[in-house]
């Protein structure tokens, strides 16, 4: 390319210059999908693609109905309702899930914002009303109704189980304008393919 | 790749110019050169116009982006946003989600709060976005996000080296066989000098010109450098986790609170020197809160169980209240009964 006569097409052939328009290739090709290695490495490493599903059950059911263990109809201040539910992981990527609660409030009294939840991994103790969860807390976990539930996902393979115990406790300094309240609870557990 | 030895080279363009080796050492060249210019300018253009390749790793968004699809998006503002449209956020966890567009409110500050939801998922996503601008997806091929990992995995990392260390010896001793043509001045070239047949007339023609190579050979290393450089930094494919999302509801809990009754007082037995009064039991009551006395002015607290008071050589009012779990839960007061058991009379009670 130094010699002003040469034919143009001719200094397209050089081999120098196919090789530095070739490297261009490996260049773009080399590079991809490093960048995603380094904002992405938690979720899942390297660039595999995974094309499992994934598929929450609570206690093998897509949607539970009817879940009436928890339900007290005369809760006094003091009383608590405990019922465990498993969690599962029916599909063949891992997940993570959360949970998060609604509390009906029809008669605008707020019991749901005033009763106490506590989320463990234990069994339940004791009989309605005063039934309860054995076992501290979970990490992650609230202890209120109408919000998250739990906040941190918690991990399942494919396949995993997992039990965990829900107790709801009125407390002992509920105020007297709760006497009579009625309220709904609705728990969402939603799994998600996101296992950062 | 077995034509990296120049004295190889040289020894088989000797022998066969034409042999099969130096066939695909050709057309290898080519071929990556034009795909390489194709590279480069893809490159250029999508630096230019801000578009950004990403990889699908799952498959939310099938059918529409099946997993392992490449799909190329381009920063768009919020006004311009849509639903309907399939865009890609970065979530509080750090993850990108390329979802589609469900629902879209832009306030007054350019900023659009977006509800997102995979075309596969049975709810929209529980994160609720609030962007300025936004990447969203113009095009989407699928299948094409497989050739992209698998050339970022170690096969293909190894083959691009390979290929990479070709090309590089291309550009260093690419005119290592020039050394074969005879000796003429100017500086001293790597390689051993050797004598050869005539050259074709291209490598003639570059050979004519002396001197310089090694300042040729250091432009070359450069521009490979800053080519591999401007790869390396700018070009990019981030995976874009379409996230699959799975609601499960439990539903069916109600709990509700006592509705606290008073409780009924009766008159019970009545003897000589004592009355004893009953009241019919609460439901849900922990305890029963009793006043007696003249006016009612004492108060005792009795556990649930307890139903009946006897009193002896007194007189008063006698009134109940039920107790549910604490003692500031009250029910209203009962009826009230006036009572009399003084000493060597029959009680009283009305």
């Amino acid at each position: 390319m130094t010699d002003p006569a040469a034919p143009r097409r001719e200094r397209l052939r050089s081999p120098r210059l196919r090789a530095l328009l070739g490297l261009g290739l490996v260049a773009v090709l080399g590079t991809t999908g490093t960048y995603a290695a380094w904002t992405d490495n938690a979720v899942v490493s390297g660039t595999s693609i995974s094309s499992g599903t994934i598929d929450l059950r609570v206690d093998n059911q897509d949607s539970v109905p009817a879940y009436t263990t928890l339900n007290l109809a005369t809760m006094v201040p003091g009383n608590s309702t405990a019922g465990q539910l498993t969690i599962k992981n029916n599909g063949t990527a891992p997940l993570k899930y959360t949970a998060t609660t609604t509390a009906g409030n029809a008669d605008g009294k707020g019991l749901g914002a005033a009763l106490v939840v506590k989320v463990s991994s234990g069994t339940v103790q004791g009989i309605s009303p005063a039934a309860t969860c054995s076992g501290s807390a979970l990490a992650g976990t609230e202890s209120t109704l109408g919000g998250n539930l739990v906040t941190t996902g918690r991990l399942l393979q494919p396949g995993a189980t997992e039990t965990l115990c829900i107790q709801l406790t009125l407390p002992l300094a509920a105020a007297t304008s709760l006497q009579g309240a009625t309220t709904n609870v609705t728990l969402t557990f939603t799994g998600s393919s996101d296992i950062s | 790749m077995t034509d990296l030895d120049p004295r190889i080279t040289a020894a088989m363009h000797r022998s066969r110019p034409r042999n099969a080796a130096k066939v695909a050492r050709e057309g290898l060249l080519t071929v990556g050169a034009v795909l390489g210019v194709l590279c480069l300018l893809a490159l250029l253009a999508s630096l230019a116009l801000g578009v950004r390749p990403m990889v699908f790793r799952s498959g939310s968004m099938a059918p529409a982006i099946p997993t392992g699809a490449l799909a190329f998006s381009h920063e768009t503002k919020a006004d311009d946003l849509a639903v309907g449209d399939i865009v890609s956020v970065i979530t509080a966890t750090g993850s990108r989600v390329t979802h589609r567009i469900t629902e879209v409110s832009v306030d007054d500050g350019g900023v659009a709060t977006l509800e997102l939801q995979g075309d596969a998922n049975a709810s929209p996503d529980q994160e609720v976005y609030r962007v300025e601008h936004v990447d969203r997806v113009f095009l989407s091929a699928p299948r094409l996000g497989y050739v992209v990992g698998w050339l970022s995995g170690p096969a293909g990392l190894f083959l691009l080296g390979l290929y990479a260390a070709f090309l590089l010896s291309v550009l260093v001793k690419g005119s290592a066989d020039s050394t074969t043509r005879p000796p003429r001045p100017g500086p001293p070239r790597s390689g051993p000098p050797r004598s050869g047949p005539p050259r074709s007339g291209r490598r003639r023609r570059r050979a004519a010109v002396p001197g310089r190579p090694a300042r040729r050979r250091q432009l070359t290393m450069f521009g490979a450098t800053v080519v591999l450089g401007v790869g390396g930094s700018f070009v990019s494919v981030p995976a874009a986790w379409a996230t699959w999302t799975d609601p499960v509801p439990v539903t069916g809990t109600t709990l509700a609170t006592v509705l606290p009754t008073a409780p009924v007082v009766v008159c019970g037995t009545l003897q000589i020197g004592s009355v004893t009064v009953n009241w019919t039991p609460v439901p849900s009551a922990t305890g029963y809160r009793l006043f007696f006395g003249t006016g009612g002015a004492t108060t005792v607290d009795v556990a649930a169980g307890v139903t009946s008071r006897t009193f002896t050589g007194t007189t008063g009012t006698f009134s109940v209240r039920a107790i549910f779990g604490t003692t500031s839960w009250l029910s209203p007061t009962s009826n009230s009964k006036q009572y009399s058991s003084l000493a060597g009379l029959l009680g009283t009670c009305i």
